[in-house]
């Protein structure tokens, strides 16, 4: 499985650049509106041996992982919040998230900065690939293969020449915060109720 | 055509802000004419007030508001004039006449039709007074309704009409002039010049026909008339002074959206954090190359910037600087209103008016002092007849003060009444079921009082409808809370009551406390900071098998700060004999904080935690440090009611009641393959071995098991092994515990390692003697230490 994975992977990387050079051409041949209309821009990343997608306009920036700040009272998968030049930004180990086993933070671990709507979350992943152009018309709805606890967080799988990148929801994943409900029901609440 | 509609609402906004500052000096204005009734200075004022609302209301074909500021108008010029004697129940139908026009402007600001407003009544009421039967004892016969002179009428209106063109060509500047609003405005305006003659000669020739119809009366009139010109001559010598004053406010002041300066409170939020960033590089440079001279520039700098900015945030917190005297200038008529309706005489003494406080607090601050003023009258003050029987001033005193202490505004509110009862308070809370026998008992007098704070605790006899009904004090201490503030009530029976609000003066840039839990940094405002105290283990009583502490006469509630945030479970990081206690209290309720250690005061900037985490249980925000990383902001008044809750003690996170039977090690390290001989070798000696990947786990392991010996990888994720090691060093557990540095790649930093004060170093490969030499060398060397 693991061997597999990874002769595909380097194959596909070529493929992608064959892409790549394929539509450089045709940019230069037509403009440039045909090449947004067709293809979908995402950045791939490698979680749990395998690739995910996220679209690139909801992708501010990529970062190493730096020190956090543990919040208390968030879901497990929360690690905590970071300082982003002057802006808290939360931070979600992704692999906890869909829950795959957890895996230490490594060299090629990076956060992905996601700006999406008003939400400004980091998702922690293994490694970061590169920009995919996955043709649209390739993408497909969410095969049944995909397990049934990151289902719903994916908008359908876009087959590239020799590999298939798994195209994240991040309006699903992002909608449900990070917050802790309380058991106990806060006091406020029960203030506000009185 | 569409331009023109938003000029319009643009005038109309205008009229609006301007309609209510003038209504709310109005208010103010009335209740002082109620005790200065012949101050003609304060009279011309009332009645320029009603007459320059009447003026835009017509001006903006406000019919109805017209119609009943006109009438107040009419009311007014015959009390300035003194052709009529204020009385009580003409101060009602004024103020009920203003509380209608407050209703009509309210009614346009939300959009609805002013016109369907009901002022008959006040109408009514107030056409009585003009009336000419409706003057007792007065004497003289006045026309019906007295014109101002032509040429005081021609003054005003100029002025006015000066006011709105440079109103209007202000906003014209903004939007590029254009001609046909231009027009549209003069059209207007000599519109509304000619309805206004209109109307004054229709008036004129009304008067005019019932002088004719009344013979001689009007010959008197007509002397008298004239006998008033000299009069008014005079008024209008007293005139220019006054415009004087109100002149230049208009010149000196601008009207700035808040939005603006929330947005400028933020950026000066961000240099304070750039600043004290540049302050802690600057300190760093200067520890590790003193005594040079860019190092000394450096510093040089850092002072000025901090000096500069300081001043900048005072000078933008300023901007948003407001007197509280906008809220207590709404008293008088408040106090005076609750007063009529109980019966009671009460007297209110404004101290401190110009004391300034932040925008957004002045807000907030509003309802709970009327709360607090209504409970005063209500519950407080004593009738007359029952004041005079017990040798008391017949009238009732409340004094509203305000004044600056520190960072904080302090509000006081105090009555000359009844005072509380403790034990009355507590009886009642113990029939209404809020409070058991053992609570009660313990209860200590500052906590009786705090009792009118619960939801459902009213101690009137009969519920009236202005209190009694036990909501009213609740808002009191939701709205405290909300702006961090304290609450304090002193009392003494028979003497009277004073309640204290103790509030920030500004929300955005706070003073904290910065303390450490576990691994943990948090900052707790240091407006609900009480105190700190260091205890012993053995300071610590228990009441009901909950840890209290006895500080001075008060028992305190003690809870480990970790607890109450759900991240103290297995956490042994106290030291018996070294126990950090922060108090602290919010609204009326005070709780002390166990923390594993006390660092140091910081002014903050509160951050927003975003979308994602929102309604953080304990957590009201972050705010960004010196060193560039992120420590949370303790949301007091959550941690105080969830420390209430949980049932872990103070004993549990002892380092001392740590329980092993054998030694514990430690390993920290990526992972590498040499960890797993580490780890045989380490168990083959009798080690129990935990191990952590990172340094975030390795503290926090560190926290749950009291290791013996410690290995750390020098290039361990996130952070190196140094600062790990720095880490690990500020806990009480592991001050004298062996560390040992190993390096993956033969690297290392002397230097560094001395700081961090490890006991040795190994270096991958790892052979098993060399290990066991540095555990033992590493113990001896801590023999010697000790």
């Amino acid at each position: 499985m693991n061997g597999r994975d990874i002769d595909l992977f380097d194959k596909s990387l070529a493929l992608n650049e064959e892409v790549e050079e394929e539509l450089a051409k045709k940019s230069k041949k037509s403009n440039a509106i045909i090449m947004k209309d067709e293809y979908e821009q995402v950045v791939g990343f490698i979680l749990h041996r395998e690739l995910y997608g996220i679209d690139i306009l909801d992708v501010e920036e990529i970062i190493k992982p730096v020190d956090y700040t543990y919040v208390p009272n968030t879901k497990p998968f929360v690690m905590g919040v970071i300082n982003l030049r002057g802006k808290v930004i939360p931070v979600v180990d992704l692999r906890k998230r869909f829950g795959f086993m957890a895996q230490p933070i490594n060299a090629d671990s990076r956060i992905i900065i996601i700006a999406h709507n008003e939400y400004n979350v980091g998702f922690l992943v293994d490694k970061i690939e590169k920009v995919y152009y996955v043709e649209k018309k390739s993408i497909e709805p969410t095969p049944p293969n995909i397990p049934q606890n990151i289902e719903k967080y994916v908008k359908g799988v876009g087959k590239m020449p020799k590999k298939i990148i798994t195209l994240l929801n991040i309006e699903e994943l992002l909608k449900e915060g990070g917050s802790l409900v309380s058991k106990t029901g806060s006091s406020m609440e029960v203030v506000e109720n009185g | 055509m569409a331009e023109n509609m938003d000029d319009m609402q643009e005038i109309i906004q205008d009229f609006l802000v301007e309609a209510d500052e003038l209504l709310e000096e109005l208010d103010e204005d009335l209740v002082r004419l109620e005790s200065e009734s012949d101050d003609e200075e304060l009279l011309n004022k009332i009645f320029r007030a009603f007459h320059t609302i009447k003026g835009s209301a017509s001006f903006l074909g406000f019919e109805k508001l017209t119609e009943l500021t006109h009438k107040l108008e009419d009311v007014l010029n015959k009390l300035r004039k003194f052709e009529l004697k204020l009385n009580s129940e003409m101060m009602d139908a004024i103020l009920a006449g203003v509380d209608k026009a407050k209703e009509i402007i309210e009614l346009i600001k939300e959009g609805g039709d002013p016109e369907s407003v009901d002022i008959e009544e006040n109408v009514k009421q107030l056409s009585r007074f003009l009336e000419e039967d409706y003057k007792e004892g007065q004497g003289k016969e006045e026309p019906q309704e007295e014109e101002l002179s032509e040429e005081e009428m021609v003054e005003l209106q100029k002025e006015e009409m000066l006011e709105e063109e440079a109103l209007l060509e202000s906003e014209e500047e903004e939007k590029k002039p254009k001609d046909d609003i231009d027009a549209e405005i003069e059209r207007l305006l000599k519109q509304r010049m000619e309805e206004d003659k209109e109307k004054r000669l229709k008036r004129r020739e009304k008067i005019l026909a019932e002088l004719q119809g009344k013979g001689t009366e009007g010959e008197e009139k007509q002397g008298e008339e004239k006998k008033e010109e000299p009069k008014e001559e005079k008024k209008e010598a007293k005139k220019p002074p006054i415009q004087k004053k109100s002149k230049p406010v208009v010149e000196q002041t601008i009207r700035v959206d808040v939005q603006r300066l929330d947005d400028l409170m933020n950026l000066v939020g961000e240099l304070v954090l750039g600043k004290n960033r540049l302050v802690s590089v600057a300190q760093k440079a200067e520890e590790k190359f003193s005594g040079d001279e860019v190092v000394e520039e450096l510093s040089e700098v850092a002072n000025q910037i901090t000096l500069v900015t300081t001043d900048l945030q005072m000078g933008v917190m300023k901007t948003r600087m407001v007197q509280i005297g906008k809220v207590f200038n709404k008293f008088p008529r408040v106090v005076r209103d609750i007063a009529r309706e109980l019966n009671k005489e009460v007297e209110l003494i404004i101290e401190g008016a110009d004391t300034e406080l932040d925008k957004s607090v002045v807000e907030e601050i509003n309802d709970p002092l009327v709360h607090i003023v209504r409970n005063a009258i209500d519950h407080g003050i004593e009738p007359p007849e029952e004041r005079v029987k017990l040798g008391k001033p017949r009238k009732g005193k409340i004094i509203l003060s305000a004044y600056h202490e520190g960072n904080y505004i302090i509000i006081e509110a105090a009555d000359d009444g009844r005072g509380m009862d403790p034990e009355k308070l507590k009886q009642k809370a113990l029939e209404k079921g809020l409070i058991t026998e053992t609570e009660a008992r313990q209860m200590s007098k500052e906590e009786a009082y705090a009792l009118i704070f619960k939801p459902g605790f009213s101690t009137a006899e009969k519920v009236t409808n202005l209190s009694g009904r036990g909501v009213g004090m609740d808002v009191v201490k939701t709205n405290v809370e909300k702006l961090n503030g304290i609450i304090e009530i002193k009392s003494e029976i028979g003497k009277g009551t004073k309640v204290i609000l103790k509030i920030p003066l500004t929300l955005a840039i706070i003073q904290a406390l910065l303390v450490k839990v576990t691994k943990e940094y948090f900052a707790i405002p240091l407006v609900s900071v009480v105190e700190t105290v260091r205890i012993t283990k053995d300071d610590i009583d228990k009441v009901e098998n909950k840890d209290v502490l006895r500080l001075r006469e008060n028992i305190i509630p003690l809870v480990y700060l970790g607890d109450t945030l759900g991240m103290g479970k297995n956490k042994r990081t106290l030291d018996g004999k070294e126990i950090y206690v922060v108090v602290v209290a919010i609204a009326e309720k005070k709780i002390g904080l166990v923390v594993d250690e006390l660092i140091g005061r910081e002014e903050i900037v509160i951050k927003s935690l975003g979308n994602y985490l929102t309604n953080i249980k304990g957590i009201s925000g972050a705010t960004i440090m010196g060193d560039g990383s992120v420590t949370l902001i303790l949301d007091v008044a959550n941690v105080i009611n969830e420390a209430s809750i949980i049932s872990a003690n103070i004993e549990d996170h002892l380092i001392e009641n740590y329980a092993k039977d054998v030694p514990v090690a430690l390993v920290a390290s990526r992972d590498i393959t040499d960890k797993n001989d580490l780890i045989d070798y380490l168990k083959d000696k009798g080690y129990k071995v935990i191990y952590a990947h990172t340094d975030k786990e390795a503290l926090e392991l560190a926290c749950e098991h009291i290791a013996d010996i410690v290995f750390i990888d020098l290039s361990i994720y996130i952070n190196d092994g140094y600062n790990l090691a720095r880490s690990l060093r500020s806990m009480p557990a592991y001050k004298t515990t062996p560390l040992i540095a190993v390096s993956t790649d033969g690297t290392y930093d002397k230097e560094k390692l001395k700081e961090s004060r490890f006991s040795g170093i190994l270096f991958v490969p790892l052979e098993k003697d060399e290990v066991y030499e540095a555990i033992e060398n590493a113990s001896k060397r801590n023999i010697l230490v000790a």
